[in-house]
């Protein structure tokens, strides 16, 4: 085969590898954020430790060597999700139990607040999420129980409302928070460009939660009433330009990159050059 | 904050009205044409936030500090006192001068409580401003205006 013909085959090569990776892009975009346990794992000394959640993680806490690693133990998914709250697993014998052995005994892996949360997105080992957990974040969401044991009483004896809030994409929230809005609803604190349900905001959303957060963030301010009414309903603020008699609305810069509100710059429209400061 | 300037404004003429009896401009038009001087001496200004006097030309430009901008801007911590403006442009009808302030960062006018109040002498012009935060004040930037007619 003569150098002309490699490259040919070489070509061709190359088109058909490029052909088959765009098609597995198009075509597996809803697999996108599959959990994924590699095979590699089917024996029971192999599987990954397990989070709170029933999620296989590779961010599990340090076991203390002489209990058992909770973490590597299956949970038990069906028995958190049935105990309603913190006063109903207090009565069962296995929350007692576990009260008083926290990270030696197996089955309590999904604790009871666990369930109320079974729905927000974890930081799975396989999970696409790119957002990174608080770092104030609950116990139960490094993945073994050890951090939730030693917890327990004092989270049992302060209710639900002081329940450690589970999602790496949505950090902790207010009581009062939760309770307008669900565990996957965006709402102020949150960064800009935090997915919910798998979705990446588009930039209308992400200038509605700007104008949200910028809304409940502003104290001496100089818009009025309408204009904060309109900001915490996710609306830009507007003015009256009495030079052309027209109504003009606030505009964002730098928005499409920005994850926080401060990366956001607010401008009105219209350039007016500083002669003393023109770059 | 319900019956601000900004309000007042709305409710008849946007580019003057009446507040608590005196007459407030939101801009301030004036007659001009090319070559003529525009001059701008700062009285005095707040210093909690850095105020500024925006001037645009209807048709024409504005030289300014060695450039020629459609719209200029003097703040007031980045102009000098006294500023000179010049008039470019033969179609150049009239400017119109209103106020402006910072906030976080952000340059804005005619929210809230921002107005000018204008006192005028021939081709003397002093502005009591008021910039758009709390209630109207007219001591957040003063400044004398002087045109000096070409010809």
């Amino acid at each position: 085969m003569g150098t002309t013909e490699t490259i040919i085959v070489f070509a061709a090569l190359m088109a058909l590898i490029a052909l088959v990776t765009v098609g597995i892009d198009w075509i597996g975009k809803p697999l996108k954020h599959r959990r994924f346990i590699p095979r590699i794992y089917r024996f029971e000394d192999e599987k990954l430790p397990l989070d709170a959640y029933g999620h296989a993680t590779l961010d599990a806490a340090p076991s203390n060597g002489a209990a058992f690693p909770a973490h590597y133990v299956q949970p038990a998914p069906v028995v958190v999700a049935t105990i309603p709250g913190p006063q109903a697993a207090a009565g069962t014998p296995a929350a007692g139990t576990v009260a008083g052995q926290p990270a030696s005994l197996a089955g309590f892996a999904p604790a009871a607040p666990v369930a109320q949360h079974a729905a927000a997105p974890t930081r799975s080992a396989f999970s696409d999420s790119l957002a990174e957990p608080p770092s104030g974040s609950s116990p139960s969401t490094h993945g073994t129980n050890s951090g939730l044991g030693g917890d327990l009483d004092q989270w049992l004896a302060s209710g639900p409302s002081t329940v450690p809030t589970a999602a790496a994409t949505v950090p902790a929230m207010t009581s009062h928070a939760l309770a307008d809005q669900g565990p996957n609803e965006w709402h102020v604190g949150l960064a800009l460009d935090t997915t919910i349900d798998d979705r990446k905001p588009s930039l209308a959303t992400k200038a509605e939660r700007f104008w949200k957060s910028t809304a409940e963030s502003i104290s001496n301010s100089h818009f009025d009433h309408e204009n904060l009414e309109r900001m915490r309903a996710g609306k830009a603020p507007r003015r009256t330009n009495p030079r052309i008699g027209r109504v003009e609305t606030m505009q964002l810069t730098g928005l499409r990159q920005a994850s926080q509100p401060n990366q956001v710059h607010m401008r009105w429209p219209g350039d007016v050059v500083d002669p003393w400061n023109a770059s | 904050m319900s019956n601000s300037l900004a309000q007042a404004f709305l409710s008849g003429n946007s580019r003057r009205t009446k507040w608590q009896g005196e007459v407030v401009h939101s801009v301030l038009g004036m007659a001009v044409k090319q070559g003529d001087i525009i001059e701008f001496t700062r009285v005095s200004a707040s210093p909690t936030r850095a105020q500024a006097l925006k001037i645009a030309v209807d048709k024409g430009d504005l030289r300014v500090n060695g450039i020629v901008v459609p719209v200029a801007a003097i703040w007031t911590h980045t102009s000098p006192e006294r500023s000179i403006l010049e008039v470019v442009g033969r179609k150049a009808r009239s400017v119109d001068i209103w106020n402006s302030w910072s906030l976080d960062g952000v340059d804005s006018s005619w929210l809230a409580s921002a107005g000018m109040m204008v006192k005028e002498q021939g081709d003397s012009y002093r502005l009591h401003c008021s910039d758009g935060i709390g209630e109207p004040t007219f001591d957040d930037l003063v400044v004398d205006i002087v045109v000096k007619r070409n010809g």
